[in-house]
């Protein structure tokens, strides 16, 4: 399968997880300012066009705790590194003006 | 489970030994221990009891614990639906009393292979009928604020000056506070051994209780069953990583990889974990009030090892 190519003007905003949107094969995130409902916590990241990133995920009482650190896009391959931390790779199936869309790790084996 | 081994779903590119917790909110957990010298210790210890605990034969407990509850409802005279019943404090009252003593009906639903895990964690809840000074009470404290939300950082609704209610006496009461949270956040805790001033569990005042503003999918009351197992010392049924490495620090529940959402279909495999998979139905699961129903006895011996630790001063 041919690699899809996204650039950075694409994927430079602030994106939280849209849980309610996840399908067996991928994992649906939406813009910031999104309505999203009631959810027990949410992750997400702000990406800089600059290549810096606010991560963003609960913590282990709920509160929501962020992480500084950089990021890099290659073609599909979104690689989020925080400060301290292992750099986590995703690969990218969509990205519209609103939404942006990841490959589960799952579906990215059988492929 | 105790002991994870990694894998991943969106994968971590360089899992080299040995495996160290990375996410973010562990590191903030880990910060905030490290800053905070009398919460570090205090979770020390705790530890240290949780696993002594677990390594010795404790007697059953025949008598409950019982916890006296405070329950400060915030609220903006703006809004129609903040000022939340009696009633509806009430509901929230009687969930706590079925999940913690496992009478919950719902149990039922437990799959098969975790049916023998479902635990009575043997805590009961009262609202207080006195409050620090002695005074007759209903437990429940209505205070008018002027904010429209309040944030999950800083904790305002735990102040006065930040337009929130003062915590009741927390060594002597569970204080939970009920208010709109911005951002949509249902619920958030605090672990046992931290700040005095702030001990408690806050609640989205739609997903507190069973009738009133109470909105499905969070009408049952669980977002509070949630919370306190938090303020108990349990930890998320993932271990709060987003990957297989992470650890809930119990060992009779699944290793398992995420939070789960929604209403799951069992089996749900992740971690190596089949056939049975994850035990997304317990109540430190991500997923709606109607798919959360059950704590197991690893769960239940933390919670008593708080409560007879940390905690005690509430009995």
């Amino acid at each position: 399968m041919s690699k899809k190519v996204f650039n950075v003007s694409q994927v430079a905003q602030a994106w939280v997880h849209s849980h309610e949107e996840d399908t067996p094969t991928t994992t649906v995130y939406r813009l910031a300012d999104f309505p999203f409902p009631p959810s027990r916590g949410r992750k997400g990241f702000q990406l800089d066009p600059g290549g810096t990133m606010i991560a963003r995920k609960p913590g282990p009482t709920d509160q929501s705790v962020k992480s500084d650190g950089t990021w890099k896009l290659s073609d599909d391959l979104l690689e989020l590194s925080p400060q301290g931390g292992s750099t986590q790779s995703l690969i990218l199936d969509l990205v519209e003006p609103d939404r942006l869309i990841v490959q589960k790790a799952s579906t990215r084996a059988s492929q | 489970m105790a002991k994870k081994k990694v894998a991943s779903q969106e994968s971590i590119s360089t899992p080299t030994p040995p495996i160290r917790r990375t996410c973010g909110a562990m590191q903030q957990h880990f910060q905030l221990l490290e800053t905070n010298p009398s919460f570090r210790k205090n979770q020390v210890d705790l530890e240290h009891a949780c696993q002594l605990r677990l390594r010795t034969a404790a007697l059953a407990r025949v008598a409950p614990y019982k916890i006296t509850c405070v329950v400060h409802v915030v609220h903006n005279p703006a809004s129609s639906t903040e000022k939340i019943s009696e009633a509806q404090v009430k509901s929230q009252i009687a969930v706590l009393n079925r999940d913690f003593r496992a009478t919950n009906a719902d149990k039922s639903k437990t799959p098969a292979v975790f049916s023998g895990l479902v635990a009575d964690p043997m805590i009961e809840f009262a609202l207080a009928t006195k409050d620090p000074t002695g005074q007759a009470t209903n437990g429940i404290i209505y205070t008018e604020t002027t904010q429209t939300s309040f944030s999950d950082q800083g904790n305002p609704v735990k102040f006065k000056a930040s337009g929130g209610a003062a915590a009741w006496n927390t060594k002597k009461y569970l204080n939970i506070w009920v208010c709109t949270l911005s951002g949509g956040l249902l619920g958030y805790a605090q672990f046992p051994g931290g700040p005095v001033n702030t001990d408690g569990v806050v609640i989205l005042n739609t997903a507190f209780g069973t009738n009133g503003s109470a909105t499905a999918p969070f009408n049952l009351g669980r977002t509070t069953t949630h919370e306190i197992g938090h303020y108990f010392n349990l930890r998320h049924i993932w271990g709060d990583t987003p990957d297989c490495s992470g650890s809930d620090l119990v060992t009779d529940t699944p290793n398992a990889e995420d939070a789960n959402f929604g209403k799951p279909t069992w089996p749900l495999v992740s971690c190596s974990n089949g056939p049975n998979g994850d035990m997304f139905m317990n109540y430190m699961d991500y997923v709606d009030d109607d798919a959360m129903f059950m704590f197991t006895p690893g769960q239940v011996a933390r919670m008593h090892a708080t409560l007879d630790g940390p905690r005690k001063s509430l009995l």
